[in-house]
C-alpha cells in the first residue's frame, strides 16, 4: 500500500492521533437508541432545548411537565404526541414505561425531583447547578450514588467533542504548563420572563429572587468553572469578587454584572466576568500555557501558539482563522477523518449545541452502559464553587472552600 | 412608552415595536419572542449544519428524517399552502438550483423534478422523508412570516396586546393599534395608496426582484427565474404564514388566472407594480385614516 507525504503526516501526528481517540460526530448521533422513552419535567427555555435535542436523537418524549400552563401549551406545539403533567409526581407515578427523566426547572426545585426520580428508578439527568444550597446538593448527589442506574449532571464541557480534544492538547507538550485562566459569559438580556399576572411573573424570575438564586455566578458561571476543574483537576480553594446592579435599575437585587477571582491550590487563579449589559464576546475560556494559549467558546475553539513552541507535522494542514495580530489553529473534531477527505474547513464549528452531546451522550450511558462523564459527584463539586461564587459578590468578600464542601459525605 | 427591539435572523432584520404595558414587561417579552425567531433561524436556516434542514438534506438514502414539532407544524403550513396555491408556493428546489444559491448567484431554467410533491410528511411519526435526493428544502417564502407568527403569540401569552412585528420589512404582523391611534400604518412602495393600516392583521409582500442579474424568484412549474420587473404582490390577511406565502405564489402566477382565483376569502390581495396596483376584493380594503401614528413601516 502507498503512502503519500500527506497521508503520513496525518496518520503520524500526535496530535492528530489525539483527536482520532476522539469518538465521531456523526457516530455519536446515530449511535443514539432510537425510541427511547424519556420524559422532561420543567418545559421553559431549557427544556424545550432539550426536547428539541432529544427529537433530532429519535428518542421518544413520552411525558412532559410543567406548573405553568402557558409554558406547557408551548411545549405541545413542539412536542405533540406527549402527555402533559402539571405535577412531577403524578407523571413518574402514571408513566412507569419512561426510563429517563430529565429535569430542567428552576434550580431550587431540583432536589425533591430528583430524590423522587431516583426513587422511581428511572435514569436522571439534572440541570446545572445541581441545587441552589449545599445542603440541597449533597442530598441530590447522594441520592443519585444510591441505585444502579445513570444519573447525569448539565455540565456539557464534558460532553463537547471540541473541549475534549482541547484538553487532550492540554496534557501535552503542545500547551505545557498551565499559566493562568480568564473567562467571560457576555449578553445583553434582562434575565427576566414575560408573564401576563405577577403571581407567574414571581415565579417565572426565580433567577432574580435573592432567597433562590445563584444569580450569573452560580446559573452561568458553574458551568465554565468546571471547565477549569475538568483540564486541571484542581477545585478552586478561595473565591473573591464583586458586583452590582449597573444595567437593569428595575428593582432587582440580584447583581447583573459580577466579576471574580477563583484561587486554585497550585497556585494559578482564574478571572472571570459575567454581565448582562453587554454583549461582546459572549461566553468563552481562556487557558494560557507556555507553549499555547486555548480558546474555547463552545461551538469553536483555537489554539494560539507561543513562537517559540515546537511545530508538529500536522500543522501544515490545520485551519487557521486570524484574530487582529494573533493567528488561531482551529481546534477540529473529527479532524482526521475530514483531513484525510481534504473537508478539514467543514469541520470548524461544531454541528450542534453542546447540549445535543450532552443529552446523546446521557441516551447512550442508559441505554448502552457508557460510562457517565458528569456524575453527581463532578455536579456536587461544580455546584459548591457555584455557590460560594455567588456568596462572593453578595457578601463582597473572600470565600473559603474547604474540601468539605466538595465531598458528599 | 414603546419599547423597540431588534434582531439579526434569517439573513436580515427582525424587529418588534411594542407598547401598552409595563416597560419590564415588554422587555421581558421581547426577548422571548427574539427567542422563538432565533430558534426558528437555527431550525431553518440551509447554510448552517446544525439545522434540521440540513440534517434532512444529509440524509441521501431515502430514509425518513424525525423532525420537531415546530418543523412538522411549518412543513404541514406548506403543504397546505401548496395545495391551496395549485403548486405555486413551492418550498422545495432542485439540488443543481440549490448549488448556486439565487441568493448568491443567478441561473435559470432549472426545475425541481417534484417540488413538494416529492416529500412524504408523516404528522404520525413526525418523519420527513424526500423522495427524491436531489430536492432541497428552501423555506424562503413562508419562515420570516411563520416566525412573526410565532413572535406574536409570545407576546400575546405574556399580555402584551399592542406591537408591530416585522421580518426585513417583508413580513408583517400587527397586534392591536398603537396607544391613541386607531391602526398601524404600513407603507408600502409600488401600492398606489401608499399606505395600509393594520389592526390585529398581517401582511407580506413579495416581489421578484433582487438575487443579481435575474430576480430571486423561480417558478416552481418551469423553473425559470421571474423577470425582476414581474408585478410584486401584497397579501393582507390574519396569518403572516398564509401571507408570506400567498404574495409569493401571487407573484409566481400572477393576478390573473386559476391561482388567483383559489385565493381564500379570509385574504386580501394586491398588485405591486410601479406604483400602480390592483385590488384583488376592493370591498374587503381597511380604510385608511387621514390622521396617522408615525410609526410606518417601509416596505421596498
Amino acid at each position: 500500500m502507498e503512502t503519500d507525504r500527506r497521508d503520513f503526516l496525518i496518520q503520524g501526528a500526535g496530535a492528530l492521533a489525539g483527536m482520532a481517540l476522539l469518538p465521531g460526530l456523526e457516530a455519536m448521533a446515530t449511535r443514539a437508541p432510537k425510541g427511547y422513552p424519556v420524559a422532561i419535567i420543567g418545559m421553559g427555555r431549557q427544556g424545550r432545548a432539550i426536547a428539541a435535542e432529544l427529537q433530532k436523537l429519535g428518542a421518544t418524549i413520552v411525558a412532559m411537565c410543567d406548573v405553568d400552563e402557558p409554558r406547557l401549551r408551548s411545549a405541545r406545539r413542539r412536542v405533540a404526541d406527549a402527555t402533559a403533567y402539571a405535577d412531577s409526581d403524578q407523571l413518574l407515578a402514571k408513566e412507569k414505561g419512561v426510563e429517563a427523566i430529565f429535569i430542567a426547572t428552576p434550580t431550587h426545585q431540583h432536589r425533591g425531583i430528583a430524590e423522587a426520580a431516583v426513587a422511581a428508578g428511572k435514569h436522571v439527568y439534572c440541570e446545572a447547578p445541581l441545587a441552589h444550597t449545599l445542603e440541597d446538593a449533597r442530598a441530590i448527589a447522594l441520592a443519585a450514588r444510591s441505585n444502579q442506574r445513570v444519573f447525569q449532571v448539565g455540565l456539557l464541557a464534558r460532553s463537547n467533542p471540541v473541549y475534549s480534544l482541547a484538553r487532550s492538547f492540554f496534557r501535552t507538550e503542545a500547551f505545557l504548563k498551565l499559566v493562568s485562566m480568564r473567562a467571560q459569559n457576555a449578553r445583553k438580556t434582562s434575565w427576566r420572563q414575560a408573564a401576563s399576572t405577577a403571581e407567574r411573573q414571581a415565579r417565572l424570575d426565580w433567577r432574580l429572587d435573592p432567597a433562590v438564586s445563584l444569580g450569573l455566578p452560580g446559573e452561568w458561571g458553574t458551568h465554565q468553572f468546571d471547565v477549569i476543574h475538568w483540564f486541571t483537576g484542581q477545585y478552586p480553594h478561595r473565591v473573591s469578587g464583586n458586583g452590582g446592579v449597573f444595567v437593569w435599575e428595575d428593582g432587582r437585587k440580584v447583581a447583573d454584572t459580577v466579576n471574580l477571582t477563583l484561587e486554585f491550590p497550585k497556585g494559578q487563579s482564574l478571572q472571570y466576568q459575567a454581565t448582562l449589559g453587554n454583549s461582546y464576546g459572549g461566553r468563552y475560556e481562556v487557558l494560557h500555557g507556555v507553549n499555547s494559549a486555548f480558546k474555547l467558546a463552545w461551538s469553536h475553539g483555537w489554539m494560539f501558539k507561543e513562537a517559540d513552541a515546537a511545530t508538529q507535522g500536522w500543522e501544515v494542514y490545520a485551519n487557521r482563522q486570524r484574530f487582529f495580530n494573533d493567528e488561531g489553529i482551529t481546534l477540529i473534531a473529527d479532524a482526521t477523518k475530514l483531513a484525510s477527505q481534504n473537508k478539514l474547513k467543514d469541520g470548524v464549528g461544531l454541528p450542534n449545541d453542546s447540549l445535543h452531546y450532552g443529552v446523546a451522550d446521557f441516551l447512550l450511558s442508559c441505554a448502552e452502559q457508557m460510562k457517565v462523564k458528569t456524575g453527581g459527584s463532578e455536579g456536587l463539586r461544580a455546584t459548591a464553587v457555584g455557590i460560594a461564587a455567588q456568596r462572593a459578590v453578595v457578601e463582597g468578600g473572600v470565600i473559603e472552600i474547604s474540601q468539605d464542601d466538595l465531598k458528599e459525605d | 412608552m414603546m419599547h423597540r427591539g431588534a434582531l439579526p435572523a434569517m439573513g436580515t432584520r427582525f424587529e418588534i415595536v411594542a407598547g401598552g404595558a409595563e416597560p419590564t414587561l415588554l422587555r421581558a417579552a421581547v426577548e422571548e419572542a427574539f427567542e422563538e425567531i432565533s430558534t426558528c433561524h437555527r431550525l431553518w436556516n440551509v447554510f448552517s449544519r446544525e439545522s434540521i434542514l440540513s440534517r434532512i438534506h444529509a440524509e441521501s438514502d431515502g430514509h425518513p428524517v424525525t423532525i420537531d414539532g415546530l418543523t412538522l407544524d411549518l412543513l404541514l403550513a406548506c403543504s397546505r399552502l401548496h395545495q391551496q396555491t395549485g403548486g405555486s408556493f413551492d418550498p422545495i428546489i432542485g439540488a443543481d438550483l440549490a448549488a448556486g444559491d439565487p441568493r448568491r448567484d443567478s441561473i435559470s431554467g432549472v426545475a425541481p423534478r417534484d417540488g413538494f410533491c416529492g416529500i412524504e410528511l408523516d404528522a404520525e411519526a413526525s418523519t420527513v422523508r424526500r423522495l427524491d435526493p436531489q430536492l432541497r428544502f428552501d423555506l424562503g417564502g413562508i419562515a420570516k412570516g411563520y416566525a412573526c407568527d410565532l413572535a406574536a403569540s409570545i407576546l400575546l401569552e405574556a399580555g402584551v396586546e399592542c406591537a408591530l412585528i416585522h421580518g426585513g420589512t417583508s413580513s408583517i404582523v400587527a397586534l392591536g393599534a398603537p396607544p391613541g391611534r386607531a391602526e398601524w400604518v404600513i407603507e408600502v412602495k409600488g401600492y398606489s395608496r401608499k399606505t395600509i393600516g393594520l389592526v390585529d392583521g398581517a401582511l407580506a409582500v413579495s416581489s421578484a426582484a433582487g438575487g443579481g442579474a435575474g430576480g430571486h424568484l423561480i417558478d416552481p412549474c418551469s423553473g425559470d427565474r421571474l423577470d425582476r420587473h414581474r408585478a410584486g404582490a401584497m397579501v393582507v390577511g390574519n396569518s403572516a404564514t398564509d401571507c408570506d406565502a400567498w404574495s409569493t405564489a401571487l407573484t409566481v402566477a400572477g393576478f390573473e388566472g386559476e391561482v388567483a382565483r383559489q385565493l381564500p376569502s379570509t385574504l386580501q390581495g394586491y398588485r405591486l407594480n410601479n406604483g400602480e396596483s390592483t385590488d384583488m376584493k376592493p370591498q374587503a380594503e381597511a380604510s385608511v385614516e387621514e390622521e396617522r401614528w408615525k410609526r410606518t413601516v417601509e416596505i421596498s
